[in-house]
């Protein structure tokens, strides 16, 4: 394959992208220029990934093909899968902050039993959003997914057992502390209790 | 392409050694097929990292699960020594961090080689951030002796901390009321540390610490990632070292995402 062609190619363009990237600091317009000059650089067959941004750029004759046939395009020709548009992963993480806010926001809200509930909820609709877009295992091979889930199944299994065993074993932990009491506030402020040592002693000796 | 790994292949492994590379592009080690073939198996392999990594958490998330079902009243006391706000704030620099490190891949596989170190500074910023706070934490607990063990020995009852007095201002003024009339004697008694509170903070040092050694580990892969970055190795076909890097950083954010309402928001 041409690969000294190539690499030429791509080192001038690597330095004509950097050049933008320095003149535009603001997100969109950074990531626009970029895409432009990828696109006009490595014409040459090697740059698939750039395809979904390549949209945005070429008019589509017909717009809804064509998202489809770059959706299957994806599948086949890259298996290394493709960039994410910045759009997308902004968006997540002004989601993940949201979330944050509303998670913190629950506490001051007394719901019980339900606020830990709430809290896990949230958390796992946070990490869903991680594990799929930012760890791109949306678009991965199914493996991978197949192996983080079964980690997760595994680790669920875990602890729902250690929990069932713990709580089993509930009725033995209360007539152990129906027999022996524990010795009252363990030790709320030491000093006042030495303090207070003449009176103590004569109620706990009996 | 094919032809190139045939003849490896045919060759036998003598030649492997001679004519390195064996395929044509230079960052591809010589067992694999392809730039995909080693970036594939540089993920898989990355993803099984990961699933030991949630296991060897879960042990700790299992301690934590089986102490707060036998004593909620411990987690409920203790809670109140831990700075939510911190916590939050922490939350927020690990996510803008991930958010980074995911922009960071982008960037690898564009060739955007400033935009990519940028992103790759930010995200180690991040997480010296993350740290700082933690330690301006850990240190004030110090401080106060909300240590494990025996070396728990708390500066102040949970009910002259603020968190408390906002959440709690009945039974604050309850507390007082007690305070004016027995001293701090009559007021423990009102609102009693329970026994064991102790074991909170063994658990706390724990998960957290243990997560800040990941990220310090964090600190480490991305110093070496930034390296690599300004020699500029990084293009379409090769950016799987910035990914997994990535995928590493984001199950660390992952485990903070659980341990920032486990811990800090107990309500």
């Amino acid at each position: 394959m041409a690969d000294k062609d190539d690499d030429t190619t791509e080192e001038e363009e690597t330095e004509s992208s950097e050049e933008e990237t320095e003149e535009s600091s603001s997100e969109e317009a950074d990531t626009s220029d970029d895409d432009d000059s990828e696109d006009e650089g490595s014409d040459d067959g090697d740059t698939q990934e750039d395809d979904p941004e390549k949209e945005f750029f070429e008019p589509a004759p017909a717009p809804a093909d064509h998202e489809h046939e770059h959706e299957g395009h994806d599948d086949h020709d890259n298996p290394m899968g493709h960039a994410l548009p910045v759009k997308m992963l902004g968006g997540v993480l002004g989601l993940l902050l949201v979330l944050t806010v509303v998670t913190v926001a629950v506490t001051y809200v007394d719901l019980g039993v339900l606020n830990l509930a709430v809290a896990l909820l949230i958390a796992t609709v946070k990490a869903g959003l991680v594990v799929t877009v930012f760890m791109h295992l949306k678009w991965d091979k199914v493996l991978n997914t197949f192996a983080f889930v079964s980690s997760v199944l595994f680790a669920i299994l875990f602890v729902s057992l250690a929990m069932t065993d713990r709580s089993e074993y509930q009725k033995d932990i209360d007539s152990y502390i129906e027999d022996n009491p524990p010795a009252e506030p363990a030790a709320p402020a030491p000093a006042a209790a030495s303090a207070a040592a003449p009176a103590a002693p004569a109620p706990s000796a009996h | 392409m094919s032809q190139t790994t045939a003849d490896a292949h045919g060759d036998g492994h003598d030649d492997d050694h001679d004519h390195y590379p064996v395929n044509e592009y230079p960052y591809v080690a010589h067992h694999f097929d392809s730039p995909e073939h080693q970036f594939e198996a540089g993920k898989f392999g990355i993803w099984l990292f990961l699933v030991t990594e949630v296991l060897f958490f879960s042990g700790l998330f299992c301690a934590y699960a089986i102490y707060r079902a036998m004593r909620p009243e411990v987690f409920e006391y203790a809670h109140y020594y831990l700075d939510k706000n911190l916590g939050a704030l922490n939350t927020i620099v690990l996510l803008v961090s991930s958010f980074t490190a995911a922009w960071a891949v982008r960037a690898a596989r564009l060739r955007q080689k400033n935009l990519l170190m940028l992103l790759i500074v930010i995200t180690i910023g991040c997480a010296f951030t993350f740290m700082g706070v933690k330690y301006f934490e850990y240190s004030h607990k110090f401080h106060d002796q909300l240590l494990w063990g025996l070396n728990f020995n708390p500066a102040h009852p949970a009910w002259e901390l603020p968190s408390f007095q906002a959440k709690h201002p009945e039974l604050y003024a309850k507390i007082q009321e007690a305070l004016a009339a027995g001293g701090p004697e009559a007021a423990a008694k009102v609102m009693p540390q329970p026994a064991n509170t102790h074991v909170f903070f063994s658990i706390y040092f724990f998960m957290t610490g243990l997560h800040g050694v990941h990220v310090i580990g964090g600190i480490v892969v991305w110093i070496w990632m930034l390296i690599k970055a300004a020699k500029n190795q990084f293009g379409p076909k090769y950016f799987g070292p910035i990914d997994f890097a990535a995928l590493y950083w984001h199950l660390v954010d992952l485990v903070w995402i659980y341990l920032f309402p486990l811990l800090y928001l107990i309500s």
